[in-house]
């Protein structure tokens, strides 16, 4: 840290001058016992829940079980000073954690110090971990779209802003590529991202702040990292920080997405905290409030009334901001069915199903469209993609049942024969590769050219040739059609008539 | 037996000894009982071991502590044996004297000086803490050189912090926070 001397000297001035011997009156207790990073101290009589109790040497733990004659408080940080008798002193700060626009571009910790190594991260304003979610008269129904880039997503299983959606899938099938693109999507918009990974790998952490790093992703993004290596108290706490750090662009009209990575190593964190502080187990060992440990943390999530503010001046500004959250649960061998992906299915707006076999054959990202549901997005999807999403989702079914009963078959009419080929294409459609976002005029051109037969003709293993040639076609020769899209969101008229022109032209010119 | 349990059987005992007006002398009856277990190792043992039966312990008791104490304190004693709960009779006892402190407006407090304090300094302190907190005052006054000046007082989980310790840590936080 760079001192300056001058600095130094004018805050000693104002020391000197406003110097006022006056006392301080505290509350104390002392430590009796301490491992595994939970600690109990008898006294501290006033201490409230959640309360930040400092341990000395700049340690400070969270008061979490209130008894009679004692507190039993998680640690946060290096614990092993700590000796049995010490005193520790109740602060009377509930739990809050830095926030802020400085916080963007960085990589913090669970309680928001900065472990990016580039210096001090300077914010006047602190959030509560365990914040108030908004009342119900203080939001609105979600209306509006986060546009992930990825066309299976935004076509079909759409998300809205301030909506909670669920990706859940085996581990190796992409759930964190689909928040990476969601991140990467996101340059040049309007919504801030906060990544927060807990008991990820550092390595894995770390390439994903690399990918971000590249694509300029970084300076609309704050990384929350609690990895394997740190405490249990600190993984279950990350994901209410980054909570509260979305929340402070939430109340002051701005929109925020935040991912939390992953839910179940959160769930499991919690269970460790809980056994330690004797807590009774429940099914899987798991606390009684695993349940609302997972929902008083997704409730924080939500699309604000315009007129929160005015219910609510000391909390909201006026811009009806938004937070959304895009929650991972890995589970195991498919099993929907376990404690934790039930629990976060049951509090969550819809789910994105990523399937280990789609993924092994190619279909990437593997997205179940069968499985996969958003309960709330359909309304926040732009009027020009609703109009040819419904073709897709619809073609899409028909596809599947087909193709599970003619898997035998010898010979077919030609009526299915000619479903089977568009949905074959269809699928070709929705396969994107790793950090290439679509931008949503891109992704109705292609669905529309998709369900309109205009890729029945075109070999299955070209149909991404026809795509790339044909987009690039539509930049350079039609950029109106896309900006009229963007700029009314509907697709009817003459822009449809444009791109009918636009696909008639180029498919004279596309040679397979 | 948990704290609290030692704390409710102690209240109970308080009270009962308030209405009989006979604080005072279940307290020296608690405190001959206590006397009389530590000066014999033999009859402690025997008292506190679990696995020897109630009507041994209740003979032992009645041969050999509760002779002259108040009915209350003898009462109490059988009730502990019968319930099983002679575990907790020190906790009880202190618990009692807590109650008894309070009731009659003891406040004892730790008070921790950066210099010896002498006998005149002592009684003016202890004087205006006694106004101050409208208490009988009992301190136990500690040197304390890592104080470096000033004082600082403990009583019960709240501290009173005015040593120049405390105000220099302060000023080195500001520092750090303002550089």
């Amino acid at each position: 840290m760079d001192i300056n001397p001058a600095e130094i000297t004018s805050v000693l001035k104002r020391e000197i001058e406003g110097y006022d011997s006056k006392v301080e009156v505290e509350s104390i207790g002392t430590l009796i016992s301490i491992g595994d990073g939970v600690a109990r101290i008898s006294g501290l009589r006033d201490c409230q829940m959640s309360e930040m109790l400092d341990f000395g040497d700049g340690v400070f733990g969270i008061a979490l079980n209130l008894e009679s004659d004692t507190v039993g408080a998680v640690v946060l940080g290096d614990f092993t000073k700590a000796k049995e008798g010490q005193t520790v002193k109740g602060t009377g700060q509930i739990m809050s954690v830095p926030v802020g626009p400085a916080m963007l571009g960085r990589v913090v910790n669970a309680i928001g110090e900065p472990v990016d190594g580039k210096g001090a991260i300077k914010t006047e304003v602190s959030y509560p971990v365990e914040g108030r979610a908004p009342n119900v008269l203080e939001r609105q129904p979600v209306h509006e779209p986060v546009q992930t880039g990825i066309v299976s997503i935004d076509a079909m299983i759409p998300i809205g802003r301030g909506q909670r959606e669920l990706i859940i899938g085996d581990r190796q099938t992409g759930k964190t590529a689909i928040c990476v693109d969601t991140i990467l999507n996101q340059k040049g918009k309007d919504l801030i991202c906060i990544y927060v990974a807990v008991g990820q790998k550092m390595s894995t952490t770390k390439s994903v702040q690399a990918v971000l790093e590249k694509h300029g992703a970084m300076d609309y993004t704050i990384i929350v990292n609690a990895p394997a290596s740190e405490s249990a108290a600190l993984q279950w706490l990350a994901p209410f920080a980054g909570t509260a750090m979305g929340e402070y662009f939430r109340d002051r009209g701005q929109h925020a997405l935040v991912i939390y990575d992953d839910l179940y190593k959160h769930a499991m964190a919690w269970r460790e905290v809980s056994l330690l502080l004797r807590r009774p187990p429940g099914r899987e060992a798991f606390p009684g409030d695993v349940f609302a440990l997972h929902s008083r943390l997704l409730e924080r999530s939500a699309k604000l009334a315009a007129d929160a503010h005015e219910q609510n001046p000391g909390q909201y500004q006026a811009g009806s901001g938004s937070l959304t959250a895009l929650p991972i649960v890995e589970i195991q061998q498919g099993d929907v069915t376990a404690y934790i992906p039930t629990n976060v299915i049951s509090i969550t707006d819809g789910q994105i199903y990523l399937e280990t076999d789609l993924f092994n054959s190619g279909v990437r990202p593997a997205v179940n469209a069968g499985l996969s549901v958003s309960r709330v997005g359909g309304s926040a999807q732009i009027k020009a993609m609703k109009k040819v999403a419904g073709q897709l989702r619809l073609q899409m079914a028909q596809f599947r049942e087909l193709a599970a009963f003619t898997q035998f078959a010898s010979d077919l009419d030609a009526a299915t024969l000619a479903q089977l080929t568009r949905g074959e294409r269809l699928v070709e459609i929705l396969k994107q590769p790793q950090y290439e976002p679509m931008p949503v005029e891109e992704q109705i051109f292609m669905i529309y050219a998709g369900t309109n037969r205009y890729l029945d003709d075109v070999p299955i293993a070209k149909v991404k040739k026809f795509q790339k040639e044909f987009l690039a076609f539509m930049r350079d020769r039609y950029p109106q059609c896309g900006q009229a899209i963007l700029k009314s969101g509907k697709f009817e008229g003459d822009t449809v008539e444009m791109l009918k022109a636009a696909l008639a032209e180029f498919k004279k010119t596309f040679t397979a | 037996m948990s704290q609290a349990a030692a704390e409710r059987y102690a209240g109970a005992l308080f009270e009962l000894a308030s209405e009989k007006n006979a604080v005072e002398d279940v307290g020296q009856g608690l405190l001959a009982v206590r006397k009389a277990l530590q000066a014999d190792a033999g009859a402690a043992k025997t008292f506190f071991a679990p696995r020897v039966p109630a009507t041994e312990k209740r003979r032992l008791a009645d041969q050999k502590l509760l002779t002259g104490v108040h009915p209350l304190v003898a009462k109490l004693v059988r009730l502990l044996i019968d319930r099983r709960r002679e575990g907790s009779l020190w906790s009880l006892i202190l618990c009692f004297f807590e109650l008894k402190e309070t009731a009659e407006g003891i406040l004892r407090l730790t008070i921790e000086t950066a210099r010896p304090l002498d006998d005149a300094a002592r009684t003016a302190l202890v004087a205006k803490l006694s106004s101050a907190t409208g208490k009988k005052v009992l301190p136990e006054i500690v040197d304390n050189a890592d104080l470096l000046g000033g004082m600082r007082i403990t009583i019960g989980s709240t501290r009173i912090d005015g040593s120049l310790k405390r105000a220099l840590e302060s000023l080195g936080k500001r520092l750090k926070a303002a550089v």
